[in-house]
Parts: structure tokens; sequence; C-alpha cells
């Protein structure tokens, strides 16, 4: 139970809100600050320090005239297609590791599922960037290996048009983060035992409890991880700076907004235009969580 | 969980399955242990199993130059995480046990920022920090981290300490115990387990925070490892070998953490997390 203060008993409760004032404070000027001074900037021409002019609605006008931004959210689009098609094969993989009959090995699984999410995510990245890598990386030293490019050939995965960006989406074969199967994992440990037997009375097949019982139970968390992984993908844009520089590749085929930002800010000088491509952003967040609040509500 | 008998072939195919998948997400691991190991020449030879004579010398080299990044960035991951929690740990204690007038616009206040995404700030988050002198300086890295996290953590946090029964504050209260002594000695060993999984996913976010160190940090020697492995690549003709060795290294704290809190971590990811 809470405690109510009214507002007449303030004067002695005032010092109550001093609990709140340094995480207030910090919000209000690390978070609150920069997303007002962003919003202004989006009529201005400006450069971080010396220019800073107001244009209106110049920006918005670029904006809408930009190839390579409007392209850039095609591919967002593409990559959380790719993403919804990647949470497959952690959902068989919970469900599995929840069928496991011998407890110990099934402890031993779940502890070995969460190493490589300890691995930092650049290492990460730094490894498939040398899986990729034409010369002597090891994809292209196995297709040697096997006869399938000619020794002295390579297959250049992330430079050429047409394999940058499904070289992109393959990246962390075989997808199974850990995060998402141990949540699936808890999900399913919720199922009581007689609700399996009830099942296997019914003469329900292995399919059947899959889709009847399990299911349902790990939807919640299908949803939330959905919701996050839409979030995430319109936000991510260090792996493709990572793997294929500031351009976003051969024509900029797997340009990303996020990096739209920080090329057009940083390497360029358009804090303005940078200002106003983030706002975009969020606006295009905002709609998702929306939309995934009003039509695939979760419920308590 | 011994539940249905199947039989042994139904079974056998679950591990095989279970073991396919944890083979292909150890490979990158195995791969970049085994050629840490190795120079050029053995690398361009056979890049997939160990090979002698064993070259420890790149440890030595990847020890010299990602060592000192160690600290940098256990520093920032420890002072960010340490402090993120204790401001979340109050602020939440001041959402869940008060109903001060003005409480629920406050609350307001942090959660909708969680719906604010990061990267959208990107530019004018570059501005502030310069403009508060904070360019090449680790706190750079730290109170926007510090800030960020308020608004989940707060978030979940509430909940928890919402649940704490009533009886053990009003003991505290007649023994004349004030809030800090609340704090002190109900809430944080009460919400210890959800504390230490919040800590546990902090610390991680922090070692992979890439963006920050590369746009506000300068000097070489302040640089975390994130980008500091970037170099490793740059600088020097490609040496697979000593790159793989840094790379190793820098998993290296992350891993051994893990080991000495696997029960938290397994545990804690699969129940707490998600749960606010």
């Amino acid at each position: 139970m809470a405690v109510e203060v009214s507002v007449k008993k303030l004067r002695h409760y005032w010092p109550i809100y001093l609990l709140i004032a340094l995480p207030l404070a910090l919000v209000l000027i690390f978070s609150y600050f920069p997303i007002y001074n962003g919003f202004i900037h989006i009529f201005y021409r400006w450069n971080g320090s010396n220019i800073e002019e107001f244009v209106g609605l110049q920006n918005i006008r670029l904006m809408l005239g930009d190839r390579t931004l409007w392209h850039s959210f095609g591919v967002v689009g593409l990559f959380i297609a790719a993403n919804l098609i990647k949470m497959i094969l952690p959902i068989i993989t919970a469900v599995v590791l929840h069928h496991v009959i011998n407890d110990r090995a099934g402890y031993v699984y779940r502890v070995l599922f969460v190493v490589p999410m300890v691995i930092p995510a650049m290492v990460a990245i730094l490894m498939w960037k040398y899986f990729y890598e034409p010369n002597s990386g090891l994809f292209n030293a196995f297709l040697r290996m096997a006869g399938l490019i000619g020794p002295m050939e390579s297959i250049q995965w992330l430079s050429d048009r047409w394999l940058t960006v499904p070289a992109l989406i393959f990246v962390g074969f075989p997808w199974v983060g850990a995060f998402g199967v141990l949540i699936y994992l808890a999900g399913l440990q919720s199922i009581s035992e007689d609700i399996y037997e009830a099942a296997e009375i019914d003469g329900a097949g292995a399919w059947r409890i899959f889709t009847n019982i399990e299911l349902p139970l790990i939807v919640t968390q299908i949803r939330i991880n959905l919701l996050l992984m839409m979030i995430n993908t319109v936000q991510a844009w260090q792996n493709v700076y990572l793997y294929v520089g500031i351009d976003g590749g051969p024509d900029s085929v797997a340009m990303v907004p996020g990096l739209l930002i920080f090329r057009d800010a940083f390497s360029r000088g358009n804090f303005g235009y940078g200002c106003a491509i983030g706002f975009v952003i969020f606006l295009v967040t905002f709609v998702l969580t929306f939309i995934n609040n009003k039509f695939v509500r979760t419920q308590k | 969980m011994a539940r249905r008998v199947r039989s042994r072939g139904v079974e056998f195919c679950k591990h095989c399955f279970i073991i396919l998948i944890l083979f292909f997400a150890f490979l990158p691991l195995y791969l970049m242990v085994v050629i840490s190991l190795k120079d050029n020449v053995q690398f361009s030879q056979n890049p997939w199993f160990p090979t002698a004579p064993y070259h420890w010398e790149n440890y030595v080299f990847a020890w010299n130059y990602i060592g000192g990044k160690i600290f940098n960035t256990a520093f920032v991951a420890i002072t960010e995480t340490v402090l993120k929690l204790l401001l979340a740990i109050v602020g939440a204690f001041f959402f869940a046990r008060f109903r001060m007038p003005g409480s629920k616009a406050l609350f307001l206040v942090f959660t909708l920022l969680m719906l604010y995404p990061g990267v959208a700030n990107m530019v004018p988050m570059f501005k502030l920090i310069t403009s508060l002198g904070l360019y090449n300086n680790l706190f750079a890295l730290i109170l926007p981290a510090v800030a960020a996290g308020q608004a989940f953590n707060i978030y979940v946090l509430r909940n928890f300490i919402e649940d704490i029964p009533q009886d053990l504050f009003d003991a505290i209260e007649i023994d004349g115990g004030g809030v800090i002594a609340q704090i002190r000695h109900i809430v944080i060993p009460m919400s210890m387990p959800i504390i230490g999984t919040l800590g546990i996913l902090s610390i991680i976010a922090s070692w992979n925070n890439f963006v920050a160190p590369l746009l506000y940090i300068r000097d070489n020697n302040l640089q975390v490892l994130s980008v500091a492995l970037l170099y490793l690549e740059g600088e020097y003709t490609r040496n697979w070998g000593q790159m793989m060795a840094g790379y190793t290294v820098a998993s290296l704290p992350l891993v051994i953490m893990f080991l000495f809190c696997m029960k938290l971590f397994v545990r804690g990811l699969s129940s707490g997390a998600v749960k606010g």
C-alpha cells in the first residue's frame, strides 16, 4: 500500500520529492533537452557549431526528394520481414529444449545457449566479417575446398550489389539469441504436468500439443519479442556501418535510416537534416508501438 | 520435467537438433580461439583445426594492445550500472510507496521516454556532450546511459517494490527508521534477484556500446574495447592470429563473469526480466 499524501500534508512531506530529484534532473538534461533541441533544429541549417540558420521546411522538402532515405526505409522493411522468419528457429529450439527428458542435459544446454550471448557484440560482428572476407574468409575457403569455385576465385559477399543485403540478413545464423530461447522456455515451463496427461489421454499428437497448448502459452512472449525486434530493426545501423561502411555498401543498397543520420550529420556536417531524419524514425517507432498495442494486445 | 516416455529414437533426434544448433552458434567462437594461436602461414594453410606450433605470443600482443581498454570498459560498465540502479531503486521506491500530488504525471515523464528511440537523439546528444565539455571524457559514456536507463529500470523495479509486504515497512517505521533505512534494509535486500538481472543486462549493454565511444572518445588510451577492436584490423597489415587473440581477450571478462553468476543469469533471464 502506498502512502497517500494530499496537497494539505505537503508541508510535512515535501522532502519525499527529493527521492526523485536526481533521476528527474538526469532525464531532463540527457533525454528531454536533446529531444527538444533536436526537434527545433529540424527547421535549421546547422553544422553543430558556427552555422545555424532558420530555413523553415527546407529539410523536410529535402527528405521528400531524398531517394536514399526512401530506399533506406525499404531496406528496414526487408530486414523486418527477414527477422520475422528468423524468429521461428528460436521458438522451435525452445520447444525441443523443453521436451528433452534428461534434466541434467537440459540444464547444460540452457547454460550453453547463454554463452554466445555474453560474447561482445563487436567480436561477433568482426568474426562474421572475417567469414565474409573475400580472400581468406571462411565461406570462400569452404567453397574452394569443396571445389565449387576455383582456387583463385573469390565471391565478394559484402561488395557485390546483389549479395550485400542477403549476406547481411544471413549474419548470425542460426539466430538463436539466448534471450529469446530462455524467455520462451520460461513460458513453456509454466505448463503443468496435468495438461500434458489430459492431452495424452485424449490422444493428441505432438503437433496438436504444440499448436493447442504450447503455442498459446508463449504467445505473450512472442508478441513482446516481435515488438522489440521491430523497434530494434528500425533503429539499428551499427551493424550495416561495420560490415559495409558509411555509405551502406555498393550504391547504398543496404543503407538504413540510422546510418543516414550518422553519415549526413557527422561526415557531411548536415546536423539539421540528421535531426529531421531522427524525428521520422521516432514517428515510425511510435506508429509501430501504437499498432502493436492496438491490434496485438497482450493480456496480463 | 520427466514426462511422457517416448521412443529412444525421438529422444535422440531432439539431442541431435539441439547439438546442431549449438554447433553453429559456437562455430565463430571455436574458430576465434583456433586461429588466435596461428601465424598467417598456418592460417592460410589450415584455418579449421589447431596446428603446432602454437603462437602464444599473439596473446602477448593482444594483451598489450587491449589490456588497458579492458579497464576503461570495466570502469564505464560498473560505474554506469551502479549509478543507474541506485537512482532507479530510489526513484522506483518513490513511485511504489508514495502517492504524492503529481506522482502520476512524474511517472509519465519517465515511462514516455521508453517510446523515444535513442538513434533519433544521436545528433542533439552529440551537441549536448560537446557543450557540457564532456567530449573525450569517459563520463560522456556513463551519464547519458544512466539517464536513458531510468525509464525501463524504474518501471520494472516499481512493480517489484509494490509487492513487498507493508508489514516490513511498518516494522522499520516503529523502530524509527526513515526512508533511507527502508531502502537499505528492506527494498534492496528484497529486490536483489531483479537487481541482479537488471545489473547483468546493464553491464552487457554497456560492454557492447559502440556508437557513444565512437562519437565521444578521441584519445586512444581512453578508448573502450568495442571501438579499440576495430583498430586491431586497421593499423597493421592483417595478422589474423593477433586479431583473433585480441577478440578472445576482449571476450574473456564477460565469459568469466558469466561463469561466476551462471545461476543468476540463467534463472534471471528466463523469469524476471520480462515479467514487468
